[in-house]
């Protein structure tokens, strides 16, 4: 891979880890079904692209370009060349870049930079296609679609970019939306603290894609006040307050909340056969991301 | 019990709603960015206690706590008792320290007061002076008060007793004395006393009440001495004179009659003390005798320097008060100097300058005289010549005679400074000396700079007018005077000030907490 000025936390990631980690994901991740954690879909289907597939009879509506006129000859029937559907092996990675994500600590935030980071690295080390959005209320960035080393390099400038400017006030993953392709394969990285819930968001990226994961990084310190003070809440992202007199009963009540909220994302996901890890932001990205890769999906880190 | 002056006062307790409400209003706290806002919304609507949102600061509590402080202190809360407040107003007069029955009328009274207030003190006693309205005393037991009483001073003024409308109606008021005052009387008719005691019956008494010393017409060394002997007795009495400090020193004895006064006549010399004691002493000591200290009929020593003319020396010399025999180096009291305006000296001690002319002086062909009040009012020159004096520069002068040009004579007064004359006149003029007005006008100048008579003065020394009265010929009024329940407690409006005053300083100390709590955010959250 090129060398990069990278500061932390991108800095954090080492190559040598990376590429041991991919070593194993492709063990892994061979032939398993897109609806587990970290599964990918089947690389050789039929479709669009220029790898050869197999050959079959041609039928009416078929390409006139795309028949063996060879075999055509040799089994005296019309046929035509499948092709590999490349399309299949695109990867679209969705940060949230959201204010929330950088609240308490920035926690989150660093788990997700290192996390979409350590995923584009494995999947192109897989040799697949991958693109990054960075989304908050609208796409905050954008990195088209490739493979190989020198788009690792273009997706970590664009991490680092992220990294360093202002985030947006909402986390609507369905922002992303335009960007995934039919058949592309689609990991959402998020706090999944939205007001409105994410789950439209979910399922319209579902609907635009073959195949969406998401990885859902939640934070203790969200629900953590500091105790006996007065205090005004100001939340990060729409700058609404709330005053309130600090308290454990409140902090219950808020982790709750949050709890709720990740159980109603997860039951959404499960149910629609999406992946879905939840991750604690203190954990280190390498067991993050390995948990995620494990075949079982929808655990907790 | 306690009880309050001024209960209507409490009515800005109503503030206390106020500050409650006030404190809703509060800055909600200090700002805690939190990720989602909908997560502690839907927690507080969810609970069913201990969260209300935009509740109070409490730090309303403390502060109402301070209100309420403040408007009891305000209030003026007493602590009721049955023992109220007593001041008792000493009558300090000479005639209170009357030997009578081996102790002074002073001491009796304070062993009758002790008598008859016995041992009720709980609302505490204050000895106040009538001589010294700033003189004050606490007492809390009966020993106390009779070790203040024993050891007080007597007056050094003249007996001011307070205003009856001015003297605290919430404390009893007695007052002791001897009756000997007529302004003590007619004050004690008017004033709210609870208590007097009256105390004396001794009526004779002798006083040396002045002695006076003027220079001898005859011989300007020689003083005449009058000693001035009064007496307050109702029968006749003798007595007899020592006076010392005089030429003829000796006893003289006189008979004196019920309420008469005598005056003795000695001749005596410059710079004695002169004493007269009166013999046998009688039940007042302190007024038996009375000394006439030499420094008050010393002559004060001048030092002429400079060229002056003679005719000024003879003017000098001829002022009784004044001795030009000081020699060089000896300090003088008076200096007089003659120069040019810019060889004056300068000196820390009285002075008179006469500045001589530097050029032609002008000629005032018409009399000249000040229309100023004062010393030289009087004095009119004739066809003298003067010079302005415009010395020195900058200093506070007023002008005592004055041409249209400026100041001929002006007297300087500074700050810490001796009191200086400057002359513009042409004191060289032997044509004015010869005049009466030139040794007038010396003499009233050298008055200035000294700032004393020096023209036949009278030096004396004498008691207050009446202070050889002793007789309690006058009867003090006592009536009962109704004390307020309220106003017969002890005053705690300092202990409310005081839990104010803490309050105040918790409430600090709890901001300042905050604060810092504030600074470490992540410190306080326990990460």
């Amino acid at each position: 891979m090129a060398e990069l000025a990278l500061t932390e936390p991108l800095a954090a990631l080492d190559q040598t880890e990376l590429k041991r980690l991919a070593g194993v994901a492709g063990k892994w991740l061979a032939g398993r079904s897109s609806t587990m954690g970290g599964g990918r879909p089947h690389r050789r289907q039929p479709g669009r692209g220029l790898e050869f597939f197999d050959h079959r009879p041609y039928v009416a509506g078929d390409e006139v370009r795309h028949v063996d006129w060879r075999q055509t000859a040799r089994r005296d029937t019309p046929m035509v060349r499948r092709f590999v559907h490349e399309a299949s092996t695109d990867w679209l990675i969705c940060l949230d870049c959201s204010a929330s994500m950088q609240s308490a600590g920035q926690q989150k935030w660093t788990l997700g930079l290192q996390l979409a980071a350590a995923i584009s690295y494995l999947l192109l080390y897989l040799g697949d296609r991958v693109a990054l959005a960075g989304f908050s209320e609208a796409l905050d960035a954008v990195c088209r679609p490739g493979r190989g080393a020198g788009h690792y390099t273009r997706l970590l400038m664009v991490l680092r970019d992220l990294s360093r400017q202002p985030r947006g006030n909402a986390s609507k993953p369905g922002a992303c939306a335009p960007l995934a392709r039919r058949g592309d394969a689609t990991i959402v990285i998020t706090d999944g603290l939205s007001a409105e819930g994410m789950q439209a968001d979910i399922a319209l990226l579902a609907a635009q894609c073959a195949h969406v994961q998401v990885l859902h990084l939640e934070d203790p310190l969200d629900t953590t006040l500091p105790s006996s003070l007065s205090l005004r809440l100001v939340d990060v992202e729409t700058r609404r307050t709330l005053s309130v007199a600090s308290s454990e009963a409140l902090s219950g009540a808020a982790r709750a909340a949050q709890r709720n909220i990740a159980e109603t994302l997860r039951g959404h996901c499960l149910a629609r056969a999406i992946p879905y890890t939840r991750v604690n932001a203190a954990t280190h990205w390498r067991d993050a991301l390995l948990d995620h890769l494990r075949p079982s999906a929808g655990r907790h880190v | 019990m306690f009880e309050l002056r001024q209960p209507e006062l409490l009515a800005l307790l109503a503030v206390a709603p106020a500050l409650w409400w006030l404190h809703r209003l509060h800055d909600r706290g200090i700002d805690q960015p939190v990720a989602a806002l909908f997560l502690w919304q839907t927690s507080a609507t969810d609970m069913s206690q201990g969260i209300r949102l935009a509740a109070a600061d409490p730090a309303w509590r403390r502060r109402v706590s301070v209100v309420v402080c403040a408007c009891m202190a305000m209030a003026g809360p007493l602590y009721l008792t049955n023992k109220p407040a007593i001041t008792v107003w000493v009558d300090d007069s000479p005639s209170m320290f009357v030997a009578e029955s081996g102790a002074t009328r002073l001491a009796l009274a304070a062993d009758e007061l002790a008598r008859r207030i016995g041992e009720d003190f709980g609302g505490g006693l204050m000895l106040r002076s009538l001589g010294d309205p700033t003189k004050s005393s606490q007492a809390d037991n009966a020993n106390a008060l009779l070790q203040s009483l024993r050891t007080w001073p007597v007056a050094g003024n003249a007996l001011t007793p307070p205003p009856p409308a001015l003297m605290d109606r919430g404390r009893r008021h007695w007052l002791i004395s001897d009756g000997a005052d007529p302004d003590i009387a007619e004050w004690s008719s008017s004033a709210p006393l609870s208590g007097v005691v009256q105390i004396g019956s001794e009526k004779n008494n002798a006083a040396v009440t002045a002695i006076t010393a003027r220079a001898s017409a005859s011989d300007m060394n020689v003083l005449d001495v009058r000693v001035h002997i009064g007496y307050s007795g109702t029968s006749a009495g003798y007595r007899t004179v020592n006076i010392t400090g005089v030429k003829d020193p000796g006893e003289q004895r006189f008979e004196l009659a019920p309420g008469a006064s005598r005056i003795i006549t000695a001749t005596a010399l410059r710079g004695r003390n002169i004493e007269a004691r009166l013999d046998p002493p009688d039940p007042l000591p302190m007024d038996d005798s009375l000394i006439l200290p030499a420094s008050a009929s010393a002559a004060l020593k001048v030092r002429v320097i400079g060229d002056c003319p003679g005719a000024l020396v003879g003017a000098l010399a001829a002022i009784p008060k004044l001795d030009l025999s000081n020699a060089p180096g000896q300090p003088a009291d008076l200096l007089v100097a003659c120069a040019a305006a810019g060889a004056l000296p300068q000196t820390d001690t009285a002075a008179m300058f006469f500045v001589t002319p530097e050029s032609q002086p002008q000629q005032f062909r018409k009399p000249v005289w000040s229309t100023l009040a004062g010393p030289l009012q009087n004095i009119a020159l004739d066809d003298v010549a003067a010079e302005v004096v415009d010395r020195p520069v900058g200093t506070a002068a007023t002008p005592l005679l004055s041409s249209g040009r400026g100041a001929l004579i002006s007297l300087h007064r500074e700050a810490d400074r001796a009191p200086a004359v400057y002359v513009g006149l042409d004191i060289a003029d032997a044509a004015w000396a010869r005049q009466p007005s030139y040794a007038l006008l010396i003499a009233r100048l050298a008055e200035l700079a000294a700032g004393q008579l020096l023209l036949d003065p009278i030096d004396a020394v004498a008691r207050g007018s009446g202070e050889e009265e002793i007789a309690p010929r006058y009867a003090l009024a006592q009536r009962e005077v109704d004390i307020t329940p309220a106003s017969t407690g002890r005053d705690i409006a300092a202990w409310f000030i005081f839990a104010a005053l803490l309050l105040v300083l918790l409430d600090l100390a709890v901001l300042i907490g905050t604060a810092r709590r504030a600074a470490a955010p992540a410190a306080a959250a326990g990460r």
